[in-house]
């Protein structure tokens, strides 16, 4: 305890005794994913003599390609206290849209456009349901994972549909075998990452989320800020269709599902705080890192592909558990 | 008549700082006890010791011919202690009729019996002549405030209580509800109900206490019988001899623009503005170099007229100007680009933005203006920003300015809110109970900046309750009373002694 000087005693009320406020420790997050990361990677290279190969390192990050780049706009909307559980299905329609409209006009820009268009449109109304009619985002998006996912189904026909248009993208490999793929995930994380980290849009998103009530009597632009946020999920889940239409050349009935469930693992678990308000673009990454070597892992290791979900929803209960104790644990505010 | 409780010797102190210095009270059946104080002086401590809401620190309580040194809330109820708080405490989405019965529901072979439920609920209104009025089938969140609250002090007779304790019961209440209220409460006095009777308006002391109790600073400074006491013997207790000679607090420094010049251009004015529900007709100017508040307590309107003044809520009638031009459709960021700005009433709720470090926390306004072309900002123009506004704002105890802003005291955190507005640049602050919560160092600290801020030829608008900062830092005070101004002082003029007396009349 330090007793605190002041200029002028006599003209004060007696000074009052309190410890220096404290600097932030931010520290033990970052070692504790780390940690979980090399714990997990030096277990899978024990257990499997293919884990450690560059080879298998590249497959990892590939793997993961597609939920991190819907995984890092995520990450924005998050911050500001949203949720978006329909990336899945957003996905899934924009990928049937794609190949239904690719395949019967025979049109690929025609086709990628509607497919844009889709993604947007999802963003849009998640923005309007969440702003202006103000449901809930976790209701409002989980309602359209349905009513998307179905009308993907609709659109397909329930079938297979083929398309082969970006196939070479997935084959396409730059100096060192590094996948395409993995620079394009970079490329949106960077992106993100200056957005978020240094510009006023980015301090917006921090702002809303951490106290909504309080960032509009500063003259934030609430809505505004939302709808900004939704549209750039849409767009990220555009740059993920057109992987995921490359790697899968075309669309399956059942593609995208429990995608929105490895996003929210990531972001999570990359220390995105579930009231908004705290989180990085680089937590989300190691986030997503250790999903893609848990899976991979488990892969490798010959354990069933069942237990992939079971591993998965266990993780993300970790992370929330992990989020939790950790506002439990910060000193209340001193008054 | 014998008391049914007393207090002895009750000390309480929160965080080491006492509240309550060794207080004495008794009341006795069938008599009515006004406690009255300013802000602060402990009267709802007090009461919520009796509540069994806290516990003393020391001294025993009387009760049914026990003592105990402290009660729990279950103890307060079995000794049929009745409480209304404050603060509406019900569940605003079932009935009045199971509000009134909440935690006791009437039932029959394991199933509630409805019908006996909406009877009782329908007789305990009936005490307050309400049965009529309020539906008793109908959600209370339906209700009014005045009628939400009539609900709660209908629950709490509605056990057949033997004390009954009122925190303020009618400042949410109309004229008509006010009068319904006293009868009920002479209707329990002829039923030997002991009551405690909280409130500012000394009027109604006069209709209903039978005794009067001040305490101001925790100690107790009058206990008369109402009959024994005038109003300026209450006033003088309840603000101490010295300050209701209009003594000046001094601190924040009044200077020569006390009373600015009134016929140049406000920079902010209300004509005939009203707020349905808070406060109506309502003309108010804010000068260049003045500081205008509004002096008010919960339910007069101050707040309200402050928070449309800065676009919070929308006026529902009259016109809000800000350098003579008419504000339409206002929303905080329409007030924001005309330069003013407002310092929310809960800080916690409405001001921080907690994860965030204090120095972000000081340039949210103003990230537009600190971005690049680019669009880009860099962090190190937050730490300027913080650190330009340091010494001004006399930010003490800080370790960083990257500490995060929920780790700071109450005192420097309401400074991080008004540097807001000084760094954006503001023509007009606009402040609710500036410097509530706030330690006394801090307070003259905001006080310095404020007049500061006035003698550059800005204005400030405040909304306060408590007499000593009217005091000693407007040079302008309107003194509200539901929702009107009842009465404006100006200058050396402002003192203790006159700003309670047009409050509670």
């Amino acid at each position: 305890m330090t007793t605190r000087l002041t200029a002028e005693p006599e003209n004060r009320a007696p000074a009052t005794t309190r410890a220096p406020q404290r600097a932030p420790r931010r520290l033990p997050q970052a070692w504790a994913l780390g940690s979980l990361l090399i714990a997990l990677s030096v277990f899978f290279s024990l257990a499997s003599p293919y884990f450690l190969t560059v080879s298998n390192l590249l497959n990892v990050v590939d793997s993961i390609a597609v939920t991190g780049i819907i995984a890092a706009p995520v990450t924005m909307l998050m911050i500001s206290s949203r949720f978006d559980l329909s990336v899945g299905s957003s996905l899934a329609f924009a990928t049937a849209t794609f190949a239904v409209i690719a395949r019967d006009t025979g049109q690929a820009a025609g086709a990628l456009a509607a497919a844009g268009g889709v993604a947007l449109l999802v963003g849009l109304l998640n923005a309007f349901f969440v702003t202006v009619i103000r449901v809930n985002s976790l209701v409002t998006t989980l309602g359209m994972m349905a009513i998307f996912g179905g009308l993907a189904q609709v659109a397909a026909d329930g079938q297979s549909v083929p398309a082969a248009a970006f196939s070479e993208l997935a084959a396409t490999r730059l100096p060192g075998d590094i996948p395409l793929s993995v620079v394009i995930l970079l490329g949106v994380m960077v992106l993100c990452h200056v957005l978020l980290s240094s510009t006023v849009f980015g301090r917006d998103l921090y702002a809303v989320g951490a106290n909504e009530a309080a960032a509009r009597l500063n003259g934030i632009r609430v809505g505004r800020v939302t709808l900004v946020a939704y549209l750039l999920v849409g767009l990220g889940v555009l740059v993920g269709t057109v992987l995921f239409l490359s790697q899968v050349r075309g669309y399956e009935p059942g593609g995208g599902s429990g995608l929105e469930l490895a996003v929210l693992t990531a972001v999570v678990l990359g220390g995105t705080s579930l009231q908004g308000g705290r989180g990085t673009i680089l937590g989300t990454l190691f986030g997503l890192l250790i999903v893609g070597v848990m899976s991979n892992g488990l892969v490798l290791t010959n354990v069933g592909s069942f237990w992939q979900g079971v591993a998965q929803g266990a993780l993300l209960i970790l992370a929330v558990a992990f989020d939790q104790s950790r506002r439990l644990t910060r000193r209340p505010s001193s008054r | 008549m014998c008391a049914q409780l007393a207090l002895r010797g009750i000390l309480k102190g929160f965080a080491g700082v006492p509240v309550l210095h060794g207080i004495d009270l008794q009341v006795g059946r069938g008599e009515v006890l006004a406690l009255l104080g300013e802000n602060g002086a402990g009267k709802s401590t007090l009461v919520k010791i009796i509540a069994g809401v806290e516990a003393p620190d020391a001294g025993v309580i009387e009760i049914d011919g026990t003592t105990t040194g402290a009660l729990t809330p279950q103890d307060s109820r079995d000794h049929r202690i009745g409480y209304i708080s404050q603060e509406i405490t019900d569940a605003g989405s079932l009935s009045v009729a199971e509000n009134i019965a909440l935690g006791r529901l009437a039932h029959r072979a394991g199933l509630v019996d409805w019908p006996a439920v909406r009877r009782r609920a329908r007789e305990a209104l009936a005490e307050l002549d309400m049965a009529e009025v309020i539906d008793v089938s109908v959600p209370v969140e339906q209700l009014s405030l005045g009628e939400r609250q009539l609900v709660e002090i209908a629950r709490a007779i509605s056990r057949e209580v033997t004390v009954l304790i009122l925190d303020e019961p009618t400042a949410a209440l109309s004229e008509y509800e006010t009068q319904r209220l006293f009868d009920l409460l002479r209707r329990l006095r002829a039923r030997d109900v002991a009551m405690i009777y909280i409130t500012h308006r000394l009027d109604e002391v006069a209709q209903i206490a039978d005794r009067v109790q001040v305490l101001r600073d925790g100690r107790t400074t009058l206990q008369a019988a109402t009959a024994s006491c005038d109003t300026a013997r209450i006033v003088t207790a309840m603000v101490g001899a010295e300050r209701s000679r209009g003594a000046d607090a001094g601190t924040g420094g009044r200077t020569a623009s006390r009373g600015a010049d009134n016929d140049s251009a406000p920079l902010l004015s209300l004509s005939q503005a009203g707020v349905a529900g808070a406060f109506d007709a309502l003309d108010l100017r804010v000068a260049a170099g003045e500081a205008v508040m509004l002096y008010g307590k919960l339910g007069s309107g101050a707040v309200e007229a402050v928070r449309a003044a800065a676009g919070d809520i929308s006026l529902t009638s009259g016109i809000l100007r800000v350098r003579d031009q008419v504000v339409q459709r206002a929303t905080p960021s329409r007030l924001i680009a005309r330069g003013v700005g407002l310092v929310a009433l809960d800080r916690k709720a409405e001001g921080l933005f907690s994860p965030l470090s204090a120095a972000r926390n000081l340039a949210v306004p103003s990230w537009r203006r600190l971005a690049h072309w680019s669009r880009l900002i860099r962090s190190g123009a937050e730490r300027g920003v913080y650190g330009r506004w340091k010494e001004p704002l006399f930010l003490k105890n800080v370790a960083s300015p990257e500490i995060e802003v929920a780790q700071l005291s109450g005192g420097n955190q309401q400074k991080i809110l008004l540097g807001r507005w000084l760094e954006y640049g503001v023509d007009v602050l606009a402040l609710l109970e500036p410097t509530r919560g706030v330690d006394v160092a801090s307070r003259r600290d905001i006080y310095t900046a404020l007049r500061g801020f006035v003698d550059g030829g800005r204005g400030v608008l405040a909304a306060t309750s408590d007499v000593d900062e009217a005091v000693s830092c407007a040079d302008r005070v309107l003194v509200m009373n539901r929702g009107r101004v009842v009465g404006e002082l100006r200058g050396d003029d402002i003192c203790a002694e006159a700003l309670t007396r047009l409050a509670v009349t």
